[in-house]
C-alpha cells in the first residue's frame, strides 16, 4: 500500500503549528493527540478531527485512534486503527509498536530503533496491579489490615474485570493467595470473606474460600463450593461449565472417604476465619 | 496432593466429556500454589502507561525517511 503523497504527509504537526491558523486542522490533530497520550478526553478536538478529510491527516486519524484503543486496553480495536495507517505514513513507523502489544513483542523486531526505544518507554514493565500487591502484602506485614482489605479488594476488582486476559481465574487465584496469606499472618481478627464478596461476588468468594480450604479440611470446602454454587451467577467465574465442574468437586471432596485426613494445625485459624460463609 | 493436584484428577477422570474436562482444568489452575504474586504478574497483559505526545511524536518523527513535511498542509 502506498497511498502517501509525500508532498502532503505530516512528518511531525508540532513544527506546522507556529504558522497554523487558529481554526487550522492541525489543532484539532495536536490537540486530540495531546488529550489521548495523556489519557484524557478532549471531545471538541476529537470531533473536529473525525471530521477532516485532508490528505496527510488520515495515517494520523487512525494513529489517535490507535493510540486510544491501546490505552483502553481493547486489543482488537487497536490492531484495526494500527492496520489503517497507510503503511507508507510517517504514522506508520509505530505499526510495530502496536502489534507488539497487542500480539507479541517479536513484531519489534520490524520497528525502527526510535520505536523500539518508545515501546519500551510506553509499555511498563512492572504491571501497576504488580505494585499494589506488593503494597497490599506490605501492609499486611506491618498488621495494616484495613490497609491490606483496601488494597487487596482493588487488585481482585482489577483483575477480575482484566478485558485482555482471563481476568477472572487471575482473580480467583489472587484471592486464594490472600487467603494464604492472612493465614500464614494468624490473622484471626479480619473478616476477609466480607472483602472478596464484594470484590466478586458471593459466588466466586466461596468458591475461593473453598479452594483454599481444600487441602486442609475437604468437608468445609465441599460445603463453601455448594454455598457458592447457590449463589447463581453472581461471579465472573463460577459460570457456564465450571458450574458442573465444582458441583463434582462438592460431591467428590465432600464425601466420606476423603475425609479421614490428618487434623491440619491451620483448621482451627482458617475455620475461624471462614466463619460464617456458610450460611 | 496439593488442592490443584486433586481437582486435575478429577479432569483426568472425566476426560470424555471435553467441556468438563476443560472447566476441571481451569479450576485446577485457579487452586495452583502461587508463592509470589510475581507468578500471577507473568500472567498480566502489557499495561501501557501515559507518557504524553512527545515521545510518540519524536519517535515517529526520527523513523521517518522521507522529504520532511509541505508548508500546505499549514492552512
Amino acid at each position: 500500500m502506498n497511498h502517501q503523497n509525500p508532498d502532503t504527509c505530516i512528518v511531525d504537526p508540532r513544527p506546522l503549528l507556529s504558522d497554523a491558523r487558529a481554526d487550522s486542522p492541525l489543532w484539532a490533530l495536536a490537540d486530540s493527540f495531546d488529550a489521548v497520550a495523556n489519557g484524557m478526553k478532549n471531545p471538541e478536538a476529537d470531533g473536529k478531527l473525525e471530521r477532516i478529510r485532508l490528505p496527510g491527516f488520515e495515517p494520523w486519524q487512525n494513529l489517535v485512534r490507535a493510540v486510544s484503543a491501546l490505552y483502553a486496553d481493547d486489543t482488537e480495536g487497536c490492531l484495526e486503527a494500527a492496520g489503517r495507517i497507510d503503511e507508507a505514513s510517517p504514522p506508520a513507523a509505530l505499526i510495530p509498536l502496536f502489534r507488539a502489544w497487542a500480539d507479541s513483542p517479536e513484531a519489534l523486531n520490524r520497528a525502527s530503533a526510535a520505536t523500539a526505544l518508545l515501546y519500551r518507554r510506553v509499555v511498563s514493565d512492572v504491571h501497576p496491579l504488580e505494585i499494589l500487591a506488593e503494597q497490599a502484602e506490605e501492609a499486611l506485614r506491618h498488621g495494616m489490615f484495613e490497609r491490606f482489605e483496601t488494597t487487596s479488594r482493588r487488585v481482585l476488582q482489577d483483575l477480575d474485570e482484566l478485558p485482555r486476559a482471563d481476568g477472572s481465574l487471575l482473580a480467583i487465584r489472587y484471592a486464594v493467595r490472600c487467603l494464604s496469606l492472612l493465614d500464614e499472618a494468624g490473622s484471626d481478627d479480619i473478616r476477609f470473606m466480607d472483602t472478596l464478596t464484594k470484590a466478586l461476588g458471593k459466588a466466586d468468594a466461596l468458591l475461593a474460600a473453598g479452594l483454599a480450604l481444600l487441602e486442609v479440611d475437604g468437608e468445609a470446602a465441599a460445603a463453601a463450593f455448594r454455598g457458592a454454587l447457590e449463589c447463581g451467577e453472581d461471579g465472573r467465574f463460577l459460570r457456564g461449565p465450571m458450574r458442573r465442574a465444582v458441583a463434582e468437586a462438592a460431591k467428590t471432596f465432600g464425601a466420606p472417604r476423603l475425609q479421614g485426613r490428618v487434623p491440619h494445625e491451620r483448621d482451627a485459624l482458617q475455620l475461624d476465619l471462614f466463619s460464617g460463609v456458610f450460611i | 496432593m496439593n488442592a490443584s493436584e486433586s481437582i486435575a484428577t478429577l479432569a483426568d477422570s472425566s476426560s470424555d466429556d471435553a467441556e468438563l474436562e476443560k472447566a476441571f482444568r481451569r479450576l485446577a489452575l485457579a487452586a495452583a500454589p502461587c508463592s509470589d504474586f510475581a507468578e500471577l504478574a507473568a500472567e498480566l497483559p502489557a499495561k501501557a502507561r501515559w507518557i504524553g505526545p512527545g515521545p510518540w511524536l519524536d519517535a515517529i518523527r526520527d523513523s521517518w525517511r522521507g522529504p520532511a513535511a509541505v508548508h500546505e498542509i499549514r492552512r
